[in-house]
């Protein structure tokens, strides 16, 4: 049985607790948005992003996180002067979570649709994410089109583009006399989509090509491509709508970027090629 | 047609009119039991006639119902032998135990009376005195509670047949207990302190049937402390002290003219 | 609160929960068939069964739901054995209840007073007889709040099968968030809806109770 601890003691153990509690808890921003100010005193610039997303971001051996988002960011956090700190989260909930200020950016190929663009303040186009659609190898024969999706499972991620791609794509089947996709999957990651169309449960899973290329290099002759799924689109970096200090200068830096040749250098780094960035967010219906 | 101990007739005949058949019914021979190192009877043997009414008595810790739950091996004795009518109990011919099968089919041969009744609690009384005969000897659900009906009229319970045992009092739950013995026609009965957990005014309506049990000439042996119903009752009285029998005899020669000293000392003791 | 997203989810969210009511009937279906009959199981007098039936327990006990649900539907498949979403969940929450239902079977009949199996002994009942026709029929009382807490834990488990895919209550909630950005007001009428279903189990529990006799 431990002594009775003496009556101060206790209270400074109180306080000693509550200070560590309160330096956890998120700090408040002011109602007008972050200002680059608040970040730098802050020392630390934190990003949302799903960590199972290569070649953007995702874990390397050591587990630790690299990827384009994480060299890119490194890139523009150097120049205000804080750390970069990536906050793996649920992509289905990653605009809620924005909100409740759990991180001030969003990274992870966050593609523009007309509903984001309602919700977020997106910066100008960072990384090019046109659908594309996944196979297994041993269909690429068969499934030369989206067309030969006609009566076909499809399997997509919650909350991503894909799945607002999905009701066209199957509406577009329908109108060319088919009956549309046989059943649509949904799960939480897309490595679990993959899984499934491994396994047959799906034949064909929706991402952005970037991506798919690098699913492509990682699994040589398991699976293959179809392009021209759907219509050119990007991501870009997003920031809650009053945040319009930070995405200004998110903005500046990209174009800056663009000029001196570091995105260049990032790209052939992580996608072996040069990627065709608009220089204004695309506007969507 | 009914083979169960006609008790009415046999009211009007003493216990001292007893025919002593050639070879006995039970026989228990230099009987072990130990439960881990504790010893609790070592070479204990005991024979017990056909039609007679042995009283096992001894303070507790005596090892008497252990004894007894050996017998119908309820509890599985280490050493020695159990013959009932001549056959080898528990064991075959070359001491392996036996099947499960065999082992219970012995069994019914036994009637056990617990201290604490253990009727099924979720059976009327009829149901529980069918359940044997339904279910180890077949019969038809009918005929089982047929039976059953005239094992209760025995015991003089036919008024509560459909009563669950929560409905009964402790006398008329072990009264039930009985005729759930007797509806498997057992050659012989074993009762438990049959009484020691009732109620002082509920004790004799359970010593009464017994009474008639022991007139009709059913094989009985009892551990009890109902020292008048051993007088009264008993053909032979046992006397057991710390795992042996100490003497045994008829009950007027254990209780009035007890031989050994550790006889006199427990008898002395009932009587402060 | 968003009361257009509100109005909008209360029929979807009512087909997910029809979709969670089927998947739980089966799983409660298929869980209490194989969890009586691995209850009965684990009082074989055989040591084999008996041990087999505890290492299939603790194997259920000692890993999450969520990983077996993962290992029905993506690791089966490896052997051969290729569930749709829908049968996988199924799967997968009825052997993970039938563990805990065989050890709610196994602790019931086991607590009845030993007396009882030595009367049933005595009068030459075999132990299959002693289990059926003694030991069961007393336990089915004291079996009844586990047993409902098992269910319930089942219901609440089909949660899970949102992350292979299956359309139940949680994922329709959760694509609902994903379009339109409103998780407080759907994850609230998630809750409330799983909130309704149980309670109607947990009374249908207590009713079966009070009408069980009390032994």
């Amino acid at each position: 049985m431990p002594d009775p601890i003496s009556r101060r003691r206790f209270l400074s153990r109180i306080g000693a607790g509550a200070a560590l509690l309160a330096s956890g808890l998120p700090r408040v921003a002011l109602a007008a948005g972050l200002t680059l100010d608040d970040i730098k005193k802050a020392g630390v610039l934190r990003i949302g992003c799903e960590a199972t997303y290569p070649p953007l971001t995702y874990r390397d051996n050591s587990g630790a996180l690299v990827g384009y988002d994480v060299d890119l960011a490194g890139a523009f956090c150097k120049a205000l002067g804080v750390k970069a700190e990536f906050i793996d989260t649920v992509w289905s909930g990653v605009i809620p979570s924005l909100y409740t200020k759990k991180f001030d950016l969003i990274m992870s190929s966050l593609s523009y649709t007309a509903e984001r663009e309602k919700k977020v303040a997106f910066s100008i186009p960072y990384v090019e994410a046109s659908q594309a659609l996944l196979i297994r190898a041993a269909d690429q024969k068969t499934l030369t089109g989206i067309a030969a999706m006609n009566g076909r499972g499809l399997g997509i991620k919650l909350g991503s583009p894909g799945q607002t791609l999905e009701p066209k794509l199957d509406a577009q089947l329908k109108a060319a006399g088919g009956a549309g996709f046989k059943e649509v999957k949904t799960f939480d990651d897309h490595p679990a989509a993959y899984m499934a169309l491994a396994e047959s449960k799906v034949d064909g899973v929706l991402n952005t090509l970037p991506t798919l290329a690098l699913v492509l290099k990682n699994a040589p002759g398991k699976y293959a491509i179809v392009k021209g799924v759907g219509a050119d689109n990007w991501a870009g970096i997003a920031a809650r709508t009053e945040d319009t200090a930070l995405i200004g200068f998110i903005d500046q830096q990209l174009r800056t970027f663009k000029q001196d040749g570091t995105l260049h250098a990032l790209q052939q780094k992580w996608f072996g090629f040069d990627m065709n960035l608009p220089d204004a967010i695309p506007v969507l219906s | 047609m009914s083979s169960l101990p006609n008790l009415d007739a046999a009211r009007a005949a003493t216990a001292s009119q007893l025919p002593l058949a050639a070879s006995p019914l039970l026989e228990v021979e230099r009987l072990h039991k130990r439960f881990g190192e504790q010893v609790i009877f070592k070479s204990v043997s005991l024979q017990v006639a056909h039609g007679e009414t042995v009283v096992l008595i001894g303070p507790s810790g005596s090892g008497k119902t252990t004894l007894l739950r050996c017998i119908n091996f309820l509890e599985t004795p280490d050493g020695g032998a159990i013959r009932l009518d001549g056959q080898r109990i528990g064991v075959d011919d070359n001491g392996r135990a036996l099947s499960e099968v065999q082992l219970t089919q012995q069994r019914r041969r036994f009637g056990f009376v617990f201290q604490r009744f253990n009727l099924f609690a979720h059976l009327s009384a009829l149901d529980n005195v069918a359940a044997g005969p339904q279910r180890v000897l077949g019969l038809s659900r009918e005929a089982a509670r047929e039976r059953a009906r005239l094992a209760l009229d025995k015991v003089h319970m036919q008024q509560h047949t459909l009563k669950r045992p929560s409905q009964l009092s402790g006398g008329q739950q072990q009264r039930v207990a009985i005729a759930r013995a007797l509806a498997m026609e057992p050659e012989l009965i074993l009762f438990d302190e049959p009484t020691s957990a009732l109620d002082p005014e509920l004790v004799n309506e359970v010593l009464d049937v017994m009474r008639d049990l022991a007139a009709a000439r059913m094989t009985m042996v009892v551990v009890t402390h109902e020292m008048s119903f051993a007088r009264q009752v008993a053909h032979r009285v046992v006397f057991m002290d710390s795992g042996a029998i100490v003497e045994q005899g008829t009950p007027a020669e254990v209780f009035g003219r007890p031989r050994e000293e550790r006889t006199r000392r427990f008898l002395q003791h009932l009587h402060t | 609160m968003d009361w257009s997203v509100i109005k909008l989810a209360v029929p979807i969210l009512g087909v997910g929960l029809l979709a969670t009511l089927k998947v739980c009937f089966a799983a409660i279906f298929f869980g209490m068939l194989l969890g009586v009959v691995l209850g009965f199981g684990a009082l074989s007098r055989l040591r084999a069964v008996r041990f087999a039936v505890l290492a299939y327990v603790d194997f259920v006990r000692g890993t999450p739901l969520l990983v077996q649900i993962f290992l029905v539907y993506f690791a089966l498949p490896v052997i051969g054995v290729n569930f749709d979403e829908y049968w996988a969940g199924v799967t997968a929450l009825s052997l993970n209840a039938a563990g805990f239902i065989c050890e709610i079977m196994r602790s019931g009949m086991q607590s009845i007073d030993r007396g009882q199996i030595e009367a049933a002994q005595s009068i030459g009942m075999r132990h299959r007889q002693v289990v059926l026709h003694v030991l069961f029929p007393q336990a089915w009382r004291r079996i009844v709040p586990p047993l409902t807490n098992e269910l319930i834990s089942l219901v609440k488990g089909s949660a899970m099968l949102s992350a292979i895919s299956v359309y139940e209550l949680t994922h329709a909630g959760q694509e609902i968030i994903a379009t339109y950005f409103a998780p407080f007001e759907i994850f609230l009428m998630i809750a409330l809806y799983y909130y309704a279903l149980i309670s109607l189990l947990a009374w249908l529990s207590r009713y079966l109770e009070r009408r069980l006799p009390q032994y």
